[in-house]
Order: structure tokens, then C-alpha cells, then sequence
């Protein structure tokens, strides 16, 4: 068991908790797919790929950053309920999409993150 | 969900929370790993709010759907993970742990996994779920819904 400081994980909390009320906002844009969330997601992405690197100095801020507005940002479990709910309504392909894009997105955004960091710091 | 303050004030306190207990779980696993388990339960859990009438209300929705499980779950921690994959495959280095050494290939099908892990964990939960209280549409299901 690491050690746990009382007040950096509240930090990241309250970072997490401000990154879910945005996904919340985000989360009503639903058109032919579930942008709202992909957008979400992609931003979260890109940003902790940034955000890794230009906090790399120091470990607590990184941490407040990626685990917390970043992850509080993205979600999981709202693309499985509505990827499942694609598939139990017959909609194969709105599914199928949803899982594509949800899968190459936000890696994709994460590694365009860490390469335009490391290009601005050539 | 509608953008009431009582809402925003839910989903920032199950958000938090959801954030908090995935932290704790990170702490003490590698990533592949920590990874899996917060994606799979999180998506447990909305699959189970999504088919049980006692959080079909919705403020229950925003703290427990939108802000503890939405906050628990992670898409940016699986996407670093990739990214990262990505790069070692570039540089032909092995350094994420072990796992990596056993081949992009196995490493790339894990991460598959979760995501497959996930779908099924939520189709799972909503299943059991609505057959334990014989309820199948106490959040209509229609997508629009279920983001809430």
C-alpha cells in the first residue's frame, strides 16, 4: 500500500468532480451518435497527454491533472450502456461505430497530445 | 439530464467520489490491470442503476449514474495506455512492465478485452438486474437516456 496524502486526493477529487459536471454539459450533445461523450472522451485524452508531460516536473500536480479533471472528464461506462443499448434496439452499426470510434479516438488525440508537446519543447 | 443546480451539484459529489475510490484502485495496480477492474465494475454498476426502479429518479441518476460511476470509469487512462503501446512499438522499446514484452499483439488484445470485458459487464448487470426486479425499462432504452 503506497502512501496516501489526505489532501492531494481531495485535490484530485474535486478535479474529478468538475470533470464530470463538463461531461455532464458535453454528455447532451446526441445526434445520429453520442458525440457529446466521444467529444468528452477525445478532449480527456488529449489533454492528459499534454498535461503528463507538461507537468512532468511535478508528480502531484501531474496526478490532479490525468487522474483527476481528465478522468473525471472521460467516462467508461456511459459508451457501454449506450453501445449495448445500440445493439439490444437492432442498431448494429450506430454500435459498431460507437465501439471504433470510442477505441481509436481518444488514442489517437492522446498521442497527437504527447507529440505536439514534444515537438513545442524541440 | 437537465442542467439544474441541484444536478450539477449531484454529479460534482458523485464524481468526486467515483474519482477518489478510482485513485485508491490505481494506488495499488499496474495500469493494464486497475484498468480493467474500474471499467468492468463501473460499467456493472450503470448497467444495474439502468434496470432498478429505486435509482430511476433524477437526482439519483446524476450522483450515482452520471457522477460516481461516470467519474469511476476512465476513457483517457485506457487511451494513455495505447498511446503509450504505440510509442514503445515505435522506439522497439519494452518498457511498459511486463505485459508489453509479451508482444503488441497480447497487449493491444488486452486492451480489447476491456472494452469487450465492459460491454458485456453492462449487458450482464442490466440482465440479472431487470429479471431480480422484473422491471426492464425503468430508464427507457433509448440512448438518450441512458447517458443520463
Amino acid at each position: 500500500m503506497k502512501s496516501f496524502d489526505i489532501t492531494i486526493a481531495l485535490a484530485i477529487a474535486v478535479a474529478g468532480g468538475l470533470g464530470s459536471v463538463v461531461r455532464m454539459v458535453l454528455a447532451r450533445w446526441i445526434g445520429k451518435l453520442p458525440w457529446g461523450i466521444l467529444v468528452a472522451n477525445v478532449l480527456a485524452s488529449f489533454a492528459m497527454g499534454v498535461g503528463l508531460g507538461i507537468f512532468s516536473f511535478n508528480t502531484t500536480l501531474a496526478q490532479i491533472v490525468s487522474v483527476g479533471l481528465c478522468g473525471g472528464l472521460s467516462t467508461f461506462s456511459t459508451f457501454s450502456a449506450q453501445t449495448v443499448e445500440y445493439f439490444k434496439a437492432k442498431q448494429v452499426w450506430r454500435g459498431v461505430f460507437n465501439i471504433l470510434l470510442n477505441f481509436f479516438a481518444p488514442a489517437l488525440a492522446a498521442l497527437a497530445g504527447i507529440f505536439l508537446l514534444l515537438t513545442l519543447l524541440k | 439530464m437537465t442542467l439544474t443546480l441541484k444536478n450539477i451539484g449531484l454529479v460534482f459529489a458523485g464524481g468526486m467520489i467515483g474519482t477518489l475510490l478510482r485513485f485508491g484502485t490505481s494506488s495499488n495496480l499496474d495500469d493494464l490491470t486497475s484498468l480493467a477492474i474500474v471499467n468492468i465494475v463501473g460499467s456493472a454498476i450503470i448497467g444495474w442503476l439502468n434496470s432498478d426502479p429505486r435509482f430511476a429518479s433524477d437526482g439519483k441518476r446524476a450522483f450515482w449514474a452520471v457522477g460516481f460511476s461516470g467519474g469511476f470509469t476512465t476513457m483517457s487512462g485506457v487511451a494513455l495506455l495505447q498511446a503509450s503501446g504505440v510509442i514503445m512499438l515505435i522506439q522497439g522499446a519494452q518498457s511498459i512492465a511486463d505485459i508489453f514484452s509479451t508482444g503488441p499483439m497480447v497487449f493491444f488484445g488486452l486492451i480489447a478485452a476491456i472494452f469487450a470485458g465492459s460491454l458485456l459487464a453492462y449487458w450482464g448487470a442490466h440482465a440479472l438486474t431487470s429479471r431480480l426486479t422484473g422491471n426492464d425499462a425503468v430508464v427507457s432504452h433509448e440512448v438518450e437516456e441512458v447517458t443520463e
